[in-house]
């Protein structure tokens, strides 16, 4: 078996019917794994497990806002009901309602974005971690953020989530190491996807913005997806507590 | 720019077609990723210092695919010429620059020789850096923006944290590690726009010649010590690297990634806290 086979897994990735996730949930449905699609949007979810199946995989589509406790629960309820075991967990879909200096962000937004992107990851692990364990063993991915890196002055509650996700890999890899569970993040720089869409649509801002980052270009959803399979597979077996960033190195050229 | 189509047809994690250059390759973990590599599909050459090293190595690697071997000191100039000339004519160009290569010295501080300190500092950096800079023109033959050159550094975790088994310290060792992370860095940035990544991976304990003194005395507080509470499989350092190597890794740059059981994130047993 290759070392990168995800044969006989089951999948879970949250909002994954767009960008980054969609791309986790294609790749790790091409090496093998079983994958269950989730975003706020049912239709949304059904179409993707649809063009999955279509390609030869196997899907099932479950609608779950992450902001809510009872539909994490659901969702991996309605997992182990289809296929009876969680063996790689993707915490991917994150919100960021607001844009600007952090003395002037609402309490409510300021909560939200803490209950939901620190929140659900931490409900999910959780629900998920005993019977991983149980089942000996499987690993988790967060989706975190070069955000969580460094200080901002527009985005400073995201980042607080984005950090925080760094902190729960270090923490859960300790506490569930002796059961074979493995917890890492993935911290992606500029990724072409909806939620940056800003920011690579407009061919001026996207030269001002790339000419700062070694590689020149922003990267692509799939070369997220990559480092989500090896994590998840048995090339990544001995890693765990990590954040790997990829971000063509634009994080440390300052 | 990287076109998305071309993902879906390509597998993510090929390496076949590409060529590579393994310093250290003819023991432990360099002669393990030269077997990943083969088995694989990248031609390889291997080099280390020891003429009847390279010759067994080579044996052993020369079912698994297109193999040679070149008996070279990363730390002489005139070597590392040889080298990379060598490899030219047989791969024509280098799509991975594999910096394994590395030598330790433990001694008590006040035993600590300049010597021993010159000698491991030479070897893990200053070699690493004039090697590197003198196969960029090879790099770059093999470089292109949909698939970068990559340069993979073989660092420590004993350079992100002071040494676990600190009753045979390696001063030399370590600083040198963590100054390869740093280099890696720099390189990242200075070689990014000619499209050559570089990245480093930082072990954990694996099985080799420079670890089997230690395991012999100190094995079960390595384990303690480790949140998967083992040492780690030579599969695993082959995973990582293949990561890099292939295009799932093509916009990972400038990172230093561990490969250590979570062993460096870990509070451990060395508790200060509570
Ligand atoms: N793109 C970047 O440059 C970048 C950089 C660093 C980190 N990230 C991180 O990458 C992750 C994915 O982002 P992306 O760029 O792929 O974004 P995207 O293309 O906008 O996709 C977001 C996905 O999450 C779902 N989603 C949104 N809100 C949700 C909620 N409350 N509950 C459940 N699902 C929800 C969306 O579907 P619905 O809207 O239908 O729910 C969609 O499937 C996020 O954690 C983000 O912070 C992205
Ligand atoms: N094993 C671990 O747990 C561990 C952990 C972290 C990092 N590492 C790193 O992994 C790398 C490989 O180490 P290893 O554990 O596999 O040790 P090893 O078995 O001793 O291998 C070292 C290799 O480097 C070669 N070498 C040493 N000095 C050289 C020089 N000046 N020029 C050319 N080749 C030279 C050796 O061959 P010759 O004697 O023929 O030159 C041998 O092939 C090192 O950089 C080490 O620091 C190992």
């Amino acid at each position: 078996m290759s070392l990168f086979s995800l044969e006989g897994k089951v999948a879970l990735i949250t909002g994954s019917t767009k960008g980054i996730g969609k791309a986790i949930a294609e790749q790790m449905a091409k090496h093998g794994a079983k994958v269950v699609i989730s975003s706020r949007n049912q239709d949304a979810c059904d179409e993707v497990a649809a063009e999955i199946e279509a390609n030869g995989g196997e899907a099932l589509a479950v609608a779950c806002n992450i902001n809510y406790p009872e539909q994490l629960q659901a969702l991996v309820d309605a997992t182990l009901a289809k296929w009876g075991k969680i063996d790689a967990l993707v915490c991917n879909a994150a919100l960021n309602p607001f844009f600007g200096a952090s003395q002037d962000i609402p309490d409510e937004a300021f909560d939200k974005i803490m209950r939901a992107n620190i929140g659900s990851v931490h409900k999910l692990c959780q629900l998920v971690l005993p019977g991983m364990a149980k089942a000996g063993g499987g690993a988790v991915v967060i989706v975190s953020s070069i955000g969580g890196l460094k200080g901002t002055d527009k985005l400073g509650a995201y980042a607080i989530s984005k950090a925080a996700d760094m902190q729960i890999a270090r923490n859960l890899a300790v506490e569930w190491g002796k059961d074979n569970i493995r917890v890492n993040c993935i911290a992606p720089g500029l990724i072409r996807t909806d939620f940056a869409r800003a920011l690579w649509e407009n061919p001026e801002i996207y030269e001002a913005t790339v000419s700062k980052y070694p590689m020149r270009r922003i990267g692509e959803p799939e070369e997220i997806a990559g480092a989500a399979v090896f994590l998840a597979s048995a090339a990544g077996s001995f890693t765990t507590g990590q954040t790997i960033v990829i971000d063509g190195g634009g994080t440390i050229a300052g | 720019m990287v076109d998305s189509e071309n993902f879906a047809i390509a597998d993510l994690f090929s390496l076949a077609g590409k060529t590579a250059l393994v310093t250290g390759g003819s023991s432990g973990i360099g002669l393990n990723l030269a077997k990943g590599l083969l088995i694989n599909g990248v031609r390889v050459v291997i080099a280390s210092r020891k003429q009847e090293k390279c010759d067994e190595a080579l044996q052993e690697l020369a079912p698994l695919g297109e193999v040679s071997a070149f008996a070279a000191d990363v730390t002489k100039p005139e070597d590392r010429a040889a080298l990379l000339e060598f490899c030219g004519a047989k791969l024509g160009s280098l799509s991975i620059l594999i910096n394994n290569a590395g030598s330790n010295w433990a001694a008590q501080l006040q035993d600590y020789p300049d010597e021993g300190f010159d000698k491991v500092v030479s070897t893990n950096l200053n070699a690493v850096f004039s090697l590197t800079r003198d196969a960029i023109p090879l790099l770059e033959l093999a470089a292109t923006e949909e698939d970068p050159a990559r340069i993979i550094n073989i660092g420590s975790m004993d350079g992100l944290q002071v040494p676990i088994v600190q009753r045979v310290p390696t001063f030399a060792y370590s600083a040198s590690k963590a100054a390869l992370h740093h280099l890696t860095r720099t390189l990242a940035v200075d070689l990014g726009p000619k499209h050559i990544t570089v990245n480093a991976v930082a072990p954990g304990f694996f099985a080799s010649r420079m670890t089997d003194f230690v395991f012999d005395k100190y094995l079960s507080d390595i384990e303690d010590e480790c949140p998967l509470h083992r040492i780690g499989r030579p599969e695993e350092l082959v995973g990582i690297v293949t990561y890099l190597a292939s295009r799932a890794g093509s916009y990972t740059n400038g990172t230093v990634i561990p490969v250590d059981g979570g062993t460096s994130v870990s509070k451990g047993k060395r508790d200060w806290m509570e």
